[in-house]
């Protein structure tokens, strides 16, 4: 209603807050729903038609962005020159990273407290043999195909350096090759998570060891994993899998939101073209996609290498 | 041409929603009169009192107690425990099983002659002989109670024994059944379809519809209206409301929101004293899992739900004004915030409708918010809507910070906010530190119970106190949350109320930000009693201890502000008064609290209930009272009646302390909090207690009167009817619509006078 | 009456005198709290009850050489000297209170070891009901007559060492309460002795008590943490008795 901001009243908002309250209902409804608490199935079509709300209200949110030439609107005046030196958008982006900074630090706490609680799997630990209290780090789980984590790592930091190539790009009135380093970072994005679900998919299938693996040598040393993980590793087999998988999947879905905002980046590179003027938007992005390129850097060795 | 499409998309959807969730089902009923819950994790190995088994619990024991349809009162049934699986489908012979079965009611006996099965001495449930123990079925005889309409709990353990010497190897199993009388039939179905608090919501529903009805026919009668016409009228009218994302607007939105809340926590609140005026037996009033649902509702709808919302409304109209912005930093991340919590709260009651909500207490502990045992699946509607909830403090408190340091009018430099500013601009960096942990705990417990993970299950070795310490991290300096802003607002009435500048700014401000940051060191002391680590328990009753020393600046810069003035007794300053004693008196039980050896004794009991009400409702709720009554004339441009103001204080306060004065007293005799019942000698205390709340409920009717009879009826305010000195008072009242007509500049007492 | 009488007095020895297990230094605290609790809400009401009756004000009352206008930051008004004082007198109250809390909660965090001069008592609990287990070695003195059986001819069997939702322990003894859960979070709390310990699952706690420092008798036992349905009902009696 503020002229000022360039902002109308929009119902986005309240078609967002509705459709996830319908969303969650029918989640809620369709897993533990129904006479016997264990989910009525019916409810999933209530769950997709709050996905779908809270999907339009989303679009018409970022409809009003891309209509217009940039995403900023009028800055706001600043009356105190210290603050002045950053654009609202940027510290509120800084801002909500120390809220997802929050977000890594309690999933990253849970797990090394279960850590530093559990004794290592040894198969040579009495106490390990039997109903087994001892943890098998996921790493062991990954250990004999290690290499996709790898590239997964340089898959992302390298998108790093491509969103920043973009930024330096648009720059430089250079719309060709900030859509082209855009569409970069995007493919390695891509890549990142179909390695990552491929991955998962083999570990929670067993597929990891199951080949090498001498039933005699039941150690890691002979790709071979603790007895429990025979029949695979998923988040329902131990607490090992749920940090495991929780922790991963935060960050996954952290990377997926980057894609989806790669999609509109690169959309709206291609139709109005980020230049000398306008590219805030593409140096905001680039600001949360180092910040999930971090995390990565502490889910990396805390997950696949401790 | 694109708002068209939304209007119709937008109406088209709300429909849908409409008939969505019109397909609900609304409880369950028993057809045979029997359920049956099989509970086989949460067994137990009592299965034969001569065994010591501490081995794990077995889903292959089969334990199976026949029981009839129902019962006729005074009949002696026959019943049949026989178990199956385990080790005695191999093992022959001697010692191969027991069992052990209770009922909640009517009498257990052997059968006359019966060498199989004994009731031990002084006990009312059974359990097998020494003899008995080579068995697997036994029979024994249960006389139903006096009373047909009601259900009897039968709990039965059945132990499978391999027969050797040792107790290794040996499993055991559990069932519970519960076996209705003959004329509970009806009434339990009755019961299950509309439990008291369910029918409450439906009544609600109901007189909704009708009002709905009686308006809408009216105007179609009286303006000779059609009756789309009449709709469309009623939508132009909400549609902007819908779609606004002006920071007055919104604030409107959130306090009127956050009082309705307060309104149903507050029956909430009332059910439970009605539960409590005398001890009752099960499902006397509300049933004991009814009467969980009901503290858990009331605790998470008062604290999430209405005080925070306040709060919110609260910054959202004031803080741009007393910063001198036009509106947030970011108007449309704000009004998503806004529509978040209503519909949050929405996710949260489901369980009403969907037979019992969440009944985990308002701080959910695991390892029973992530068992099966809890309410289902009210609790997962408690889980989600939380998570909701979280989502929507996390981007307020964004987008306040950014407000706050970068939109500031000319002159507006930090140590010149108005206290009530710094309060918001503490508060919400709390909230930035610790909602976002709390949030993610949510979002585990719901992965727990949704999909499967293991984080909170004992079974699978998981740590049962790591909920605590993330809820409780996020959980203490949510209380300072709530009651920092209402520190904010007792400095602004009791400055301008005493007509001279506030003692000590600065050390207001100081002593602020060291609650904020001790806040998150002292959150162990609601964890007292667990078995964390001696030394983590006892920094931080150090550090609970030093809160008192900033709270007591606060308080005591208050009064020194007093001392000298002028003060003037309109109602936000009686208001603001009665809150500093209230809150006084809650913040001492605090610090007789944090004591470690008191607390272990009055932990979980009604003392602890006693000071939360005492700093909650006699802080945060009074203090806002206070705040509707100061910034009424600034948002509505009329003041607010005087006469009554005045009278909803002082019947507010004196039935506030009657009802939780006493509350020490019941829990230094050593009542529990969270219990449905309790011993008969605490009765009068209860029943005064009960009353007193009531009554005090009852007062807060006036408020309501008072704010809808001003609303219209009120003398006119002016811009600045209590001579305030912020930069709110500066502007009209109520604000034009880019709140300022011209960016203020806020000016220096000390340049004025030159 | 008995009411009023309630509001005034709190009808629970426990808490100020043998507290928490001892009589010796235990009733202190609670009293020193109880003092220094009213001296400050009395300080802090009879301060504003002051204010109220001095400074109020009248009309025709000039205005403030300080007073507030509209748009205009205030004089800061403050007194360095004063401002010390209530945070140090405070910080020094506190302190004082922490100090008084440390003797008492060594003795309650001073669990004895399991040996021959402590009677170690396994708590089980479960929803909704408490086990208690005597060690295998301990002969059931003849004088506990309260949580028994019978056998099948009716005649009372003492000499149980498991039983349900009833313990009887001697009196001038150490016991030691080792405390397991089955399933939920719980809590043992012996109501009358002031003792309270969360039971969690996965996890043994302790707890203590002297039994020469309470009389003999009738105890309850309450189940203090939320553990379902029937958390209110989960009783149980603890009976003190005296033995030879
Ligand atoms: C607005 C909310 C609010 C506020 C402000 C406080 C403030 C304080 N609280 Fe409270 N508390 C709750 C809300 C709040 N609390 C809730 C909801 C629970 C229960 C949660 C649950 O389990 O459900 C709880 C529980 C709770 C416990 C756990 C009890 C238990 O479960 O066993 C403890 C223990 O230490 C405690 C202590 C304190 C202390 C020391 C303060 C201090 O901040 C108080 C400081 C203020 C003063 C001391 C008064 C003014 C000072 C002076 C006049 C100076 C001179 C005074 C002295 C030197 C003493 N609180
Ligand atoms: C801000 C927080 C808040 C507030 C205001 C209250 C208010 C009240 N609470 Fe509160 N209570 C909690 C927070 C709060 N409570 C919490 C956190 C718990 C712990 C839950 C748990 O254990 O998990 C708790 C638990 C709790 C218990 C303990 C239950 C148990 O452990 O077994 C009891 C028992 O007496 C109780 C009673 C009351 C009563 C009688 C009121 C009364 O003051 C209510 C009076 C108000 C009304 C009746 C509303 C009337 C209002 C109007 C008519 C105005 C409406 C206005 C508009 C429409 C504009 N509450
Ligand atoms: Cu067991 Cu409460
Ligand atoms: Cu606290």
């Amino acid at each position: 209603m503020s002229d000022e901001h360039g902002h109308h009243g929009t119902i986005a908002p309240f078609l967002f807050g509705i459709s996830s309250a319908v969303m969650f209902i029918g989640l809620i409804m369709a897993t533990a729903g129904g006479e016997d608490k264990t989910g009525d199935a019916g409810y999933w079509f209530v769950f997709f038609f709050g996905l779908a709300g809270m999907l339009t209200g989303f679009m018409m949110w970022v409809q009003d962005y891309w209509n217009q030439t940039s995403e900023e609107g009028e800055e706001i005046r600043v009356y105190h020159e210290f603050w002045g030196t950053i654009t609202t958008r940027k510290f509120g982006m800084w801002i909500f990273l120390l809220t997802e900074v929050m977000v890594f630090s309690t999933l990253l706490s849970a797990y090394l407290r279960y850590r530093a609680a559990v004794p290592d799997y040894d198969s040579n630990l009495a106490e390990c043999v039997g109903i087994d209290p001892c943890w098998v780090p996921a790493a062991d789980v990954i250990r004999s195909h290690l290499i996709f984590g790898v590239i997964n790592t340089f898959a992302l930091l390298l998108s790093s350096l491509t969103v920043v190539l973009a930024l330096y790009a648009a720059k430089n009135n250079n719309p060709k090759a900030t859509t082209r380093y855009l569409m970069a970072t995007f493919v390695l994005g891509a890549i990142f998570l179909i390695l990552k679900l491929w991955e998962w998919g083999e570990m929670k299938n067993g597929h990891f060891w199951s080949d090498h693996c001498d039933p005699l040598k039941q150690d890691i040393a002979h790709h071979c994993i603790a007895p429990k993980y025979e029949h695979g590793f998923w988040l329902d087999t131990s607490l090992e899998g749920s940090t495991f998988y929780i922790t991963t999947g935060t960050h996954g879905a952290h990377v997926f939101v980057g894609l989806i905002a790669l999609v509109y980046l690169i959309a709206k590179a291609n139709k109005d073209g980020y230049n000398e003027e306008y590219h805030d938007t593409i140096e905001l992005f680039g600001l949360y996609w180092h910040y999930v390129d971090l995390v990565w850097v502490f889910v990396f060795p805390f997950f696949y290498l401790y | 041409m694109i708002t068209m499409n939304l209007r119709k998309l937008s109406i088209g959807f709300l429909i849908a929603i409409l008939v969505a969730i019109s397909a609900f089902p609304t409880g369950n009923g028993l057809p045979t009169g029997i359920t049956d819950q099989n509970t086989t994790d949460t067994v137990i190995a009592n299965g034969c009192t001569c065994h010591n088994t501490n081995t794990e619990a077995t889903s292959s024991v089969i334990v199976n107690l026949t029981l009839p349809e129902n019962f006729t009162s005074g009949e002696t049934y026959t019943l049949i425990l026989n178990i199956s699986g385990g080790p005695n489908d191999l093992a022959d012979g001697e010692n191969r099983g027991g069992f052990f079965v209770t009922a909640s009611d009517g009498e257990l006996s052997p059968t006359v002659n019966d060498t199989l099965v004994q009731k031990p001495f002084g006990f009312t449930h059974l359990t097998h002989t020494s003899e008995g123990n080579d068995y697997r079925e036994w029979s024994f005889e249960w006389t139903a109670p006096e009373k047909q309409d009601i259900s009897v709990e039968f709990v039965a353990y059945g132990n499978s024994v391999n027969g050797a010497d040792s107790s290794q190897n040996d499993y055991w199993n559990k069932q519970a059944t519960t076996l209705y009388g003959v004329d509970a039939v009806i009434e339990v179905e009755a019961h299950e379809e509309l439990s008291g608090p369910q029918k409450l919501i439906y009544a609600f529903a109901i007189i909704a519809v009708t009002l709905g009805v009686v308006v809408i026919g009216n105007r179609m009668v009286t303006k000779d209206q059609a009756f789309e016409d009449v709709l469309k009228g009623y939508w132009k009218a909400i549609y902007p409301w819908l779609t606004t994302t002006d920071h007055k607007y919104v604030g409107i939105m959130y306090i009127c929101t956050g009082f309705g809340w307060f309104f149903v926590g507050g029956i909430l609140g009332l059910l439970i004293r009605w539960q409590l005026m005398e001890p009752r037996i099960d499902g006397d009033f509300l049933t004991y899992e009814e009467y969980n649902s009901t503290f858990t509702m009331h605790g998470t709808t008062m604290i999430f739900m209405a005080a925070m919302p306040i709060i919110f409304g609260f910054a959202n109209y004031l803080i741009p004004l007393q910063i001198g912005a036009r509106d947030l930093a970011f108007p449309r991340l704000n009004a998503l915030s806004y529509w978040l919590l209503p519909t949050g709260g929405i996710v949260i009651y489901m369980g009403y409708f969907t037979g019992g909500a969440g009944d985990v207490g308002w701080t959910g502990y695991t390892p029973y918010s992530s068992g099966d045992t809890a309410t289902t699946p009210g609790t997962d509607f408690w889980v989600a809507g939380q998570i909701m909830l979280g989502a929507s403090s996390t981007l307020t408190a964004i987008n306040f910070l950014v407000t706050m340091l970068r939109m500031r009018a000319p002159g507006v430099t930090m140590m010149r906010l108005p206290l009530f500013s710094w309060s918001i601009l503490i508060t919400v960096f709390l909230l930035l530190l610790s909602i976002p942990v709390f949030t993610v705990a949510l979002i585990l417990l719901m992965a727990d119970r949704t999909f499967g993970t293991l984080y909170f299950n004992v079974e699978a070795g998981a740590d049962p106190i790591l909920w605590q310490h993330l809820f409780w991290y996020f959980g203490h300096p949510e209380v300072y949350i709530v009651i920092l802003p209402a520190f904010g607002v007792l400095s602004e009435i009791i400055t301008t109320f005493s007509r001279r500048p506030i003692f000590g700014y600065t050390s207001m401000v100081y002593a602020m930000a060291t609650i904020g940051i001790i806040s998150f060191i002292v959150y162990g002391h609601h964890m007292f009693t667990t078995g964390a680590d001696p030394l983590f328990r006892f920094i931080v009753m150090l550090t609970t201890m030093l809160v008192a020393v900033p709270t007591g600046i606060k308080i005591f810069n208050w009064l020194a502000t007093m001392t000298g003035g002028s003060i003037v007794l309109k109602t936000p300053m009686v208001f603001a008064l009665g809150t500093v004693i209230t809150f006084t008196i809650g913040g001492i039980t605090g610090i007789v609290l944090a004591s470690i050896p008191i607390d272990i004794a009055l932990h979980d009991g009604y003392f602890v209930v006693a000071h939360f009400h005492y700093v909650l409702v006699g802080g945060t709720i009074f203090a806002f009272m206070g705040g509707v009554y100061y910034w009424y004339p600034k948002m509505t441009g009329k003041m607010m009646n005087e006469k009554l103001g005045l009278l909803h204080f002082a019947l507010s306060f004196i039935f506030f302390n009657a009802a939780f004065y006493p509350m020490h007293n019941v829990g230094l005799s050593g009542m529990p909090r969270r219990y449905a019942t309790y011993d008969a000698s605490l009765t009068d205390l209860n029943e005064f207690i009960s009353i007193a709340a009531m009554l005090f409920g009852f007062v807060q009717l006036i408020f309501v009167y008072n704010v809808l009879y001003s609303y219209k009826n009120g003398e006119e305010a002016g811009d600045d009817p209590w001579d305030g000195w912020s930069l709110e008072w500066t502007t009209s009242s109520p604000p034009p619509h880019n709140s300022f007509t011209e960016i203020p500049t806020l000016k220096i007492a000390e340049e004025e006078k030159q | 009456m008995s009411l009023i009488e309630d509001l005034i007095f709190f009808d629970n020895p426990s808490i100020w005198n043998n507290f928490g297990g001892t009589s010796s230094g235990f009733g202190g605290i609670v009293w020193q709290m109880f003092i220094w609790s009213v001296i400050v809400g009395v300080l802090v009401i009879a301060w504003l009850v002051y204010n109220l009756i001095y400074f109020r004000r009248k009309d025709g009352d000039p205005d403030h050489k300080d007073a507030l206008k509209a748009g205009v930051f205030p004089h800061e008004r403050g007194n360095t000297i004063i401002e010390l004082t209530w945070t140090i007198a405070p910080l020094l109250l506190v302190t004082w209170l922490t100090v008084i809390s440390l003797a008492p909660l060594n003795y309650l965090w001073d669990v004895p070891e399991e040996d021959e001069n402590t009677l170690t008592v396994e708590v089980l609990a479960v929803q909704w009901q408490w086990i208690f287990e005597m060690p295998s070695n301990y002969t059931i003195p003849s004088e506990f007559t309260k949580c028994g059986g019978v056998d099948q001819d009716g005649n009372p069997i003492q000499n149980m060492q498991i039983t349900y939702n009833c313990l009887e322990i001697p009196h001038d003894s150490i016991i030691r309460f080792n405390i397991n859960s089955e399933d939920v979070l719980h809590a043992f709390y012996i109501v009358e002795i002031g003792i309270k310990q969360d039971v969690v699952p996965n996890l043994q706690t302790l707890a203590w008590l002297d039994t020469s420092t309470v009389n003999p008798g009738e105890y309850n036992i309450y189940c203090a943490e939320m553990c379902g349905r029937s958390h209110s009902q989960m009783l149980a009696k603890l009976y003190i008795t005296e033995v030879a």
